[in-house]
């Protein structure tokens, strides 16, 4: 069954393929069209800008804390998508609480930053940014 | 679903646990190669950071004597009433 009401933050989250990317703290999905403008000396709009939809556009984002190689966990995690990152992979990714009924977002992402933070008597904590390639597809899960 | 790795997987090591799509955990559990946790979990535990407790601080205050005998004639001075 659907969650009903205003969904936890923290039930949804980033999965590579099926496999959720480990020790999240947050995570961002964005979605941007990018407008044309379409004004020109015969438009009867008075100098005001007019636009209509140019491309559509998708970033993901997420935070986690670090955990090395020396982690126990199936999870994908930093040294997986410094990989990525190097190699220029795109990833499926998925944006969903797993939860029957809710909704999946599904797309092809490729890595494209990653920012590694250390602070003194911090946890080790990153953050990582994704170009979509491609739509982003939202389904229901069944 | 949270599992727990029989067999290496992905160049992870048997004994490894992990949060998993569930459609894609529950062929993991059916191809014998991970076995359920937890059924509706959902976030790992993070590392948490230990919290230190610090002992309280005792700054010496240098106080005019006179203060104390001001405070005892006011605790031995019946009140006026």
């Amino acid at each position: 069954m659907a969650t009903t009401g205003i969904i936890n933050g923290t039930l949804m989250r980033l999965y590579k393929d099926s496999t959720a990317i480990g020790y999240a703290t947050s995570c961002q999905m964005n979605i941007s069209s990018a407008m044309r403008e379409i004004l020109t000396k015969d438009s009867a709009a008075g100098g005001w800008r007019e636009v209509k939809k140019g491309q559509l556009s998708g970033t993901l984002s997420t935070e986690a804390l670090y955990a090395g190689p020396g982690d126990a966990s199936t999870n994908y995690l930093f040294d997986d998508l410094f990989a990525d990152l190097i190699a220029g992979t795109a990833l499926t990714i998925k944006f969903t609480t797993d939860v029957v009924g809710d909704n999946i977002f599904t797309m092809s992402a490729i890595c494209t930053s990653l920012d590694l933070n250390a602070g003194v008597e911090e946890n080790v904590s990153y953050s990582a940014s994704f170009e979509v390639t491609g739509a982003i597809v939202k389904t229901t899960k069944a | 679903m949270k599992l727990r790795l029989l067999k290496e997987w992905n160049g992870k090591q048997p004994g490894n646990t992990g949060v998993f799509l569930s459609e894609y955990g529950e062929q993991m559990i059916k191809d014998g190669i991970a076995e359920l946790l937890d059924n509706d979990f959902v976030v790992e535990d993070m590392p948490k950071k230990e919290e230190v407790k610090q002992d309280p601080i005792y700054i010496p205050v240098f106080v005019n004597p006179e203060h104390f005998q001001n405070e005892e004639e006011n605790i031995t001075k019946p009140k006026n009433k």
